[in-house]
């Protein structure tokens, strides 16, 4: 029996962990994927105010460092918005947080699936699949951390997403992308990107992350990607190393994000805006 | 008798869970890959407009 569950080993689930474990208490941490970090779903950017709460981010986890944002309007004029930040390498950065509740002394274990989840007397009880291994395992508190599509923690509040109030994003790491990588870009209006933007966050070395999220629309954000690429000639050499894409909320946090023995954080309690 | 699917293109399908996180009636889910369930799907297309690559497709006519 351990004092706390944590589902999912993004960047809010290994840092709980890690806090709960640094407190002294018991903490056990499952994970779906095979790697944690990988597939990455983000462009990577984060402000540099973030290292008060998560303590200095290593030189091996950022790729690049910017002094502020460009904003562009329709007709191409931009403002310049001063503020540090990183472009961070997330397949590392997510593993370093990994590593650090893990040496704090939360147990972690990838390729974790949580099928389910009772509450019952105060007590959590928990069942999933390790590989092929079925595993039960008990706590006093739950922690769901999974991300936006978590159904597990739908279970108890509804976590689930309005259409209207997500944005469908769609991302390119490209090479080979001209542009002054001391800033993050990031381009408005309703032909570039309807109710949404497209954003260029350059990871140094002529490396890019090129990404669209819009309102879902009659056309997908591969459409505005595509034609954003294809109208500039800033990406004529550019290839495509990688794809992401994912889901984001927008319409504000869950503020009610506690039932019983469960707490919903991170994305799956829609801290993203 | 009505005309209704749900498809999924899985060689497309970037398994991102943005179908997942929209889906009102929690009938779809991420493990491997996309899982549906039938019985729980009222084939409302949400899914679909959601995608960001336009790799589902619902039919309900």
């Amino acid at each position: 029996m351990y004092d706390v569950i944590v589902v999912g080993a993004g960047p809010a689930g290994s840092t709980c962990a890690r806090v709960i474990a640094e407190n002294g208490f018991s903490v056990k941490v499952f994970d779906r994927r095979e790697e944690i970090g990988s597939p990455k779903r983000c462009g990577e950017g984060l402000d540099k105010g973030a290292e008060e709460l998560i303590g200095k981010i290593p030189e091996r986890c950022i790729a690049n460092k910017v002094i502020g944002a460009r904003v562009y309007a329709p007709n191409g004029k931009y403002i310049e918005v001063p503020g540090e930040g990183y472009i961070l390498e997330r397949k590392v950065f997510d593993k370093h947080l990994a590593y650090l509740a893990s040496n704090s002394g939360a147990e972690i274990q990838s390729s974790s699936i949580v099928e389910d989840i009772e509450i019952k007397n105060g007590e959590v009880k928990l069942f999933g699949r390790f590989l092929d291994e079925k595993f039960e395992e008990k706590s006093k508190i739950v922690v769901i951390a999974t991300g936006a599509e978590s159904k597990i923690a739908r279970k108890f509040i509804n976590t689930t997403c309005k259409l209207n109030l997500v944005d469908t994003c769609l991302q390119y790491e490209m090479g080979n992308v001209k542009g002054d990588e001391k800033f993050i870009h990031v381009y408005f209006g309703n032909e570039i990107a309807p109710r949404g933007y497209v954003w260029e966050f350059f990871k140094g070395k002529n490396i890019a992350n090129v990404g669209v999220g819009i309102v879902p629309h009659e056309k997908n954000p591969k459409f505005y990607l595509e034609r954003f690429i294809k109208n500039n000639d800033r990406y004529e050499k550019a290839s495509i190393i990688e794809v992401n894409a994912g889901v984001v909320p927008v319409g504000g946090i869950i503020e009610d994000c506690v039932r019983e023995n469960l707490i919903v954080c991170g994305e799956a309690a829609h801290h993203d805006w | 008798m009505k005309n209704q699917k749900w498809e999924i293109n899985r060689e497309k399908c970037l398994k991102c869970g943005g179908c997942v996180s929209v889906c009102p009636f929690s009938a779809l889910e991420l493990e491997k890959e996309i899982v549906w369930d039938k019985n729980k799907c009222t084939y409302c297309s949400i899914c679909e407009k959601v995608c960001p690559i336009s790799a589902i497709k619902v039919t309900n006519k």
